[in-house]
């Protein structure tokens, strides 16, 4: 076989002889599904980029939901995922899943972070609960370049990042059951707008999300005091 | 195992006799053990001449005036001490795999410990004189008709003695220390430049026995005399220098010492081997699993709760509806339990996410069918509107200090967030506990 004589013709070559290889070139950064297609699509390279910051700007916003979801698509590969509850308010509907780090400071948490972070035995890094300075920012964008795992901080500061996420409720979108008074009585189902940003990037997505019901009432347990019983 | 029993029936008291025939007893044999109440010295004879050990002992004896001393030697403690007891010479040895033999021909009496007084009548009830005579029953037959005590005795009659006389000895714990004399030392980055040093050799000597140490002993004399000592823990056993100069900079930073230091030493506390975990093939994170539970255990030697498992409970209060307990292993990091997991796991929902601490707020009310239901509050940073209020769902529980009585309002705030409210109904109190995320 005579020699390529231009480097189009190695290519060519190259990709004659296999067919599914993928020149470096055009290959993107590996990423994180998030496990929802609706999602994935609007985010570049189809996922959370590995090896680089990810920020959702938009507390208590739906984000939560839609982090779970993707912890459990890196589960389900059977990679690890950290979710780091900075603010302890994971709620009762928890179950399964993740490695749950629960820091008592917020110190705790940022070097918890860049632990895990690090090592590189971690897909997927949640961080929630947590405000974090630029300084700490620079330092958990080197331990992610090393440790090649994605990386999703909740925060409401604008922060230099590759990917950045924000959402909100639409109010005028909410699903709702009636009370017998013809007020709303249930949430049923939310929409929530998701926005991408990244440079040269700018995309969203509405997501219909359902609402699990936290009743009060379903508590009951024997040997547990009265809860019911003489408010005034 | 070759046992040398040494017997007397006129065995001295004294402390000083007891201590120089124990003294030079441990001339002989490398291992002795006095049993002054029974008359007995046994000195282990392994790998060694037990017939000259128990005619080195015999003169010794001898020599410390313990008359009517004999020795027996056997590879079984109650062979050896039957022979002593029993033997007409002055050494009675009796060779390597006859010890049942031995003891066949003899009245069960000499067996010690001897059979019990209402043990007696039945055995002599059923013909059994001697060790032999026992020696050929099964076993069920002699449990079910003479009991534990005859169990034993049966034991002893075929030589079954279980007796650990020389319990082995664990190896030394690796340890290092330095002492010095022309200066004082009373700042952390000295002292740990000398840990270091010494970390180095222990570590060393952990790694060499394909150990970790779990804890180590940390003991610095002050130029007092005096010694503070500090037993440090990792969370893994680990032979890693690093990790444990990491953990104890963080303890020195704790200690403060009331005079300089005039000597550190340092000692292996708790030993524990070093396995490693099978690998799957098919686990995407086994090549990072040594790197994983490094980290996990940086981390948790920062804070030893740091990883925590949930476990749902009925609590009243939805704040307490789980139950967090620490997870040390920080087994849910293997992330290959979960392959497979179905989409439907997947599926996002909003669920309620529930502050530690319910964060207070003002409140406004509004009237809504002779009911008060909140319509705005401010949380210290704005204030927003609620389109919607449902409750009240009250709760109430507890006793004497933890007795609670709230009432909650699922709330839709205008901008779509879906809260939780809280009234304390002692306090008047409002507060944020939780929002749907």
């Amino acid at each position: 076989m005579p020699a390529p004589a231009t480097a189009t013709d190695l290519r060519t070559l190259l990709s004659e002889r296999f067919p599914t290889a993928i020149l470096l070139p055009n290959r993107g950064p590996s990423v994180v599904s998030t496990g929802l297609a609706a999602l994935d699509r609007i985010l570049p390279n189809g996922g959370f980029p590995r090896g680089r910051i990810t920020v959702w700007q938009s507390p208590m916003a739906g984000g939560t939901a839609v982090l779970r979801s993707a912890v459990a698509e890196s589960l389900g590969r059977g990679e690890r995922v950290a979710w780091i509850d900075g603010a302890r308010s994971i709620g009762p509907h928890w179950t399964g899943g993740p490695l749950v780090i629960r820091p008592s400071t917020t110190d705790l948490a940022r070097k918890a972070a860049e632990i895990l972070l690090r090592c590189g035995g971690f897909a997927l890094v949640v961080l929630a609960g947590l405000e974090l300075d630029p300084a700490a920012m620079l330092r958990l964008s080197r331990m992610v370049h090393e440790g090649g795992g994605a990386f999703v901080a909740f925060t409401a500061a604008h922060h230099t990042a590759m990917l950045r996420l924000t959402s909100r409720l639409l109010p005028d979108q909410l699903r709702a059951a009636p009370g017998p008074f013809g007020e709303v009585a249930l949430i049923e189902r939310v929409a929530v707008r998701v926005e991408a940003r990244s440079p040269g990037w700018n995309a969203h997505t509405i997501l219909q999300l359902p609402t699990r019901h936290h009743d009060l009432r379903l508590s009951l347990e024997p040997g547990v005091a009265d809860r019911r019983g003489d408010v005034d | 195992m070759t046992y040398v029993c040494l017997s007397s029936p006129a065995w001295p008291t004294d402390a000083a006799t007891s201590t120089e025939l124990l003294a030079r007893a441990l001339e002989q044999a490398p291992r002795v053990r006095l049993e002054p109440a029974r008359g007995v010295l046994w000195a282990d004879a392994r790998s060694l001449d037990g017939h000259a050990i128990a005619a080195a002992l015999l003169q010794i004896a001898e020599s410390l005036s313990i008359s009517a001393a004999k020795a027996g030697v056997a590879t079984t403690p109650i062979a050896a001490e039957v022979a002593a007891r029993s033997g007409q010479a002055p050494v009675t040895v009796v060779p390597p795999n006859t010890d049942r033999g031995f003891l066949a021909p003899l009245d069960i009496g000499v067996l010690h410990p001897p059979p019990p007084p209402s043990l007696s009548p039945l055995l002599a009830g059923v013909g059994i004189e001697r060790c032999a005579d026992l020696a050929i029953l099964d076993r069920e037959s002699v449990e079910v008709r003479f009991g534990n005590h005859g169990l034993a005795l049966w034991r002893l009659s075929r030589a079954d003695d279980s007796r650990v006389l020389f319990p082995s000895r664990p190896p030394d714990l690796p340890s290092a220390e330095v002492e010095w004399i022309d200066f004082e030392l009373d700042r952390q980055e000295h002292l740990l430049f000398i840990v270091n040093s010494l970390l180095g050799t222990v570590v060393d000597l952990l790694g060499k026995e394909r150990q970790g140490a779990h804890a180590v002993l940390l003991a610095f004399t002050l130029a007092d005399r005096s010694v503070v000592s500090e037993t440090i823990g990792a969370s893994h056993p680990t032979a890693d220098r690093r990790i444990w100069l990491r953990v104890i900079r963080s303890r020195l930073d704790q200690i403060t010492f009331a005079a300089p230091v005039v000597k550190i030493r340092l000692e292996v506390d708790r030993v524990a081997p070093l396995t490693d975990r099978q690998g799957d093939l098919f686990d995407l994170g086994f090549a990072t699993a040594r790197a994983t539970e490094t980290a996990l255990a940086h981390l948790l030697d920062l804070q030893p709760d740091a990883i925590a498992v949930a476990e749902p409970c009925q609590h009243p209060l939805p704040e307490r509806r789980l139950a967090w307990s620490p997870d040390p292993a920080g087994e849910t990091a293997t992330g290959a339990s979960a392959v497979g997991a179905t989409s439907a796991a997947n599926a996002p929902e909003l669920t309620i996410q529930l502050l530690f601490e319910p964060r207070p707020i003002d409140v406004w009310l509004a009237t809504r069918r002779d009911t008060r239901v909140p319509h705005r509050y401010f949380d210290g940073t704005r204030t927003y509107t609620l389109v919607t209020a449902l409750g009240p769902d009250l709760v109430s529980g507890g006793f004497g200090e933890t007795r609670f009585a709230r009432e909650y309002f699922q709330g839709v705030r205008d901008d779509g967030v879906m809260v939780l409210l809280s009234r304390d109904v002692a306090t008047d109190g409002w507060a944020l506990a939780g929002w749907w995320d």
